[in-house]
């Protein structure tokens, strides 16, 4: 469960204050698939930042899968990250200069698995993205779509609680969108509670919960209309 | 935390970016191999300029006084001036010598322990001085005993007499009679030119050669003898810090003392040995300021690089921490990623240092680079660039983990 109570974020530059997150508060229970929309500038990528451990934010408290984050030192946040949060970006951000193999492999070392273990979860999760052929490709030999199906096996492959993804979609044409969202889907379906930001009203509509983020809070929060009943998800 | 943790994917990364890896690779290994055998070389200078010729080196001077007149007295002029010198207060000893260390000039012989056609020939300087040589020159008696007064002789120039007693040095000794029985020369018979029998009286620590380049240079007999010549070499030792002041005065007492000779070619020892190494102390220096200058343009090169591509790789980073990378682990991502191209540049360079050894060699005479200087090299370009690393690293390590998520 992730829990976010009040939280605040400012930026502080030479010329502006900027409150990215104002009493900031959410709840994310265990198996969710969360969509988060509003306007650009809104804050959904300092939520998300946040809520992943990438930034540190001012006030407020946030408990993940029951820690408190507030006081972890970097090596214990970098710990948390690597363990319990996938990452998926809008721009891929595969290493251009690692095959697939080896961008899957990046959090696995960070994690101390032994190679016969990292070896296994990056063909099953090669493979559960339909890129189990492709090991020795580098990233830039790949469509757009399949870039982001690697970058989902890489968010995958370390078998984390929660899958935090910033415009999976944006930079897919309607098709691959499509598959990549069935994907999430199947993912989310198999236990893995996701967090999605988008632009994208129909992607969001196809979530279990939709919220909008308006000047750094949430305004609007409840269950998307096509999505089924948050006790109905199946469990894994 | 497992250091080497990237070791494999790092390195298959640096074969995607062979032109500039192999670019650092070739600046390590030519830096290695310069800097290797330039220390070898300048370590080498420095302890031959170092080594000791067995006198005090510190507070001795020599003069010449050289007779013009057509009366002149050499050998009453030597035993005079000898009894001055002696009585000056601040001398500890003197001597008229043949040569002596450093002095650039001088003879030698060869020396048998019989007159076997087939007994080894023993190269040895010699020097010709009386029974206050010991003392003159500040050296240790080993074995056997000093000369007396009475074993020394006075010798015209032209006179090839050899005296019945000599002293040798103990490399001189040990030559001739092996590495355990150097002491049983004392008392021995030994053959001068193949034919003069003389009779070894004792055996001194060390006392080199004239000529510091010379083979043998731990090799010299010492003859009880007084050459009288018009002119005459005398070499002083004083007390410390008596040194400059006995070396001006005593020449002009001498000079005022007897007016038909002139003294000259008065220095001290010291600076005999700098005008000898003269040569030698500018080569080190030079070659001292290009391994510094050399060791900081590619510790830069390393360290500009390796900003560089810390630059370019700005979100890499991010994206390493946003997967779980802690700030040491992407210090210890650059330190490794160097360590990975140095060592590869090290490898090369203990090729290139073999190859400048072997070119330096032959064409230079110099002696070939003892095995340890592989390793010393090695590590000091490690260091070199290792340490040149840490600032662009420790700036990668201060990338925000939110830059795989704001760029772009
Ligand atoms: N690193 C930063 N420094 C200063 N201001 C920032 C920074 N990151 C985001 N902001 C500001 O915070 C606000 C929220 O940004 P963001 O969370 O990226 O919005 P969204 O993802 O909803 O478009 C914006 O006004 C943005 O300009
Ligand atoms: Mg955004």
């Amino acid at each position: 469960m992730l829990a976010m109570n009040n939280i605040g974020k400012v930026f502080t530059t030479d010329v502006v204050q900027t409150h990215a997150l104002k009493d900031f508060s959410l709840k994310v229970n265990e198996g969710d698939f969360l969509a988060v929309t509003g306007t650009s500038g809104s804050g959904k990528t300092t939520f998300l930042n946040v809520a992943g451990l990438l930034e540190t934010f001012d006030s407020g408290e946030y408990t993940l899968d029951g820690q408190d984050i507030q006081g972890l030192t970097d090596r214990q946040r970098s710990q948390l990250r690597n363990e319990k949060i996938g990452f998926i970006f809008q721009s891929f951000n595969l290493i251009p200069d690692l095959n697939l193999f080896d961008n899957v492999d990046v959090p696995l070392r960070y994690r101390g698995f032994n190679a016969a273990q990292r070896k296994e979860r990056i063909l099953s999760s090669l493979e559960r993205v339909g890129l189990g052929k492709r090991l020795k490709h580098f990233p830039a030999q790949l469509s757009g779509g399949q870039q982001q199906r690697v970058a989902i096996a890489r968010a995958l492959a370390g078998s984390p609680r929660f899958l935090l993804a910033d415009e999976p979609t944006g930079n897919l044409d309607t098709e691959m969108a499509k598959s990549v969202m069935a994907l999430l889907q199947e993912i989310n379906q198999s236990g893995t509670t996701i967090i999605m930001v988008t632009h994208d009203e129909s992607l969001a509509q196809q979530t279990q919960r939709q919220i909008v983020v308006r000047d750094g809070r949430v305004c609007d929060s409840g269950a998307s209309s096509t999505s089924p009943q948050a006790d109905s998800v199946q469990r894994v | 935390m497992n250091v080497f943790l990237n070791v494999g994917p790092i390195f298959r990364a640096l074969t995607r970016h062979r032109f500039s890896a192999v670019l650092v690779v070739f600046q390590i290994g030519i830096t290695m191999a310069i800097i290797t055998n330039g220390l070898a070389i300048t370590w080498d200078r420095f302890t031959h300029i170092e080594r000791h010729t067995g006198i005090d080196e510190q507070y001795t001077f020599f003069l010449t006084s050289s007779g013009f007149t057509q009366d002149f007295n050499p050998r009453a002029t030597i035993e005079s001036d000898l009894r001055l010198i002696r009585a000056t207060d601040g001398v500890i000893d003197a001597v008229q010598t043949n040569s002596f260390p450093l002095s650039d000039s001088g003879n030698w012989y060869e020396l048998q322990t019989s007159t076997d056609k087939d007994a080894a020939l023993i190269p040895a300087a010699s020097y010709k001085f009386d029974e206050h040589g010991i003392n003159t020159f500040a050296l240790t008696l080993v074995a056997g005993e000093n000369f007396s007064e009475q074993d020394t002789l006075w010798l015209n120039e032209a006179d090839s007499k050899w005296p019945s007693h000599v002293l040798l040095s103990k490399a001189t000794a040990t030559a001739l009679y092996g590495e355990s029985d150097w002491q049983s020369a004392v008392g021995k018979t030994i053959y001068v030119n193949q034919n003069t029998p003389i009779v070894v009286k004792g055996i001194v620590e060390q006392l080199h050669a004239p000529w510091v380049e010379w083979q043998h240079v731990e090799n010299s007999i010492i003859s009880p003898a007084r050459v009288t010549h018009n002119s005459a070499r005398y070499v002083i030792r004083t007390k410390a810090n008596r040194l400059d002041d006995l070396m001006q005065s005593l020449s002009a007492t001498l000079a005022k003392e007897n007016t038909q000779r002139v003294i000259r070619k008065i220095k001290s020892i010291q600076q005999a040995k700098n005008e000898i190494y003269a040569a030698d102390i500018a080569t080190v220096s030079i070659l001292l300021v290009v391994i510094v200058v050399l060791a900081f343009v590619t510790a830069m090169g390393v360290a500009g690089l390796a900003s560089f591509n810390i630059n370019k790789r700005r979100q890499q980073i991010g994206i390493r921490r946003a997967l779980g990378a802690s700030e040491r682990q992407i210090l210890q991502h650059f330190m490794l990623e160097n360590a990975l191209l140095c060592a590869v540049g090290a490898a090369l360079g203990v090729l290139l240092t073999l190859v400048l050894n072997i070119f330096l060699v032959s064409q230079y005479a110099l002696t070939p680079l003892p095995i340890v200087y592989l390793p010393l090299g090695i590590f000091t370009i490690f260091a070199i660039s290792q340490l040149a690393v840490i600032k662009p690293a420790v700036r990668a390590m201060s990338v925000s983990p939110a830059m795989a998520t704001r760029s772009i």
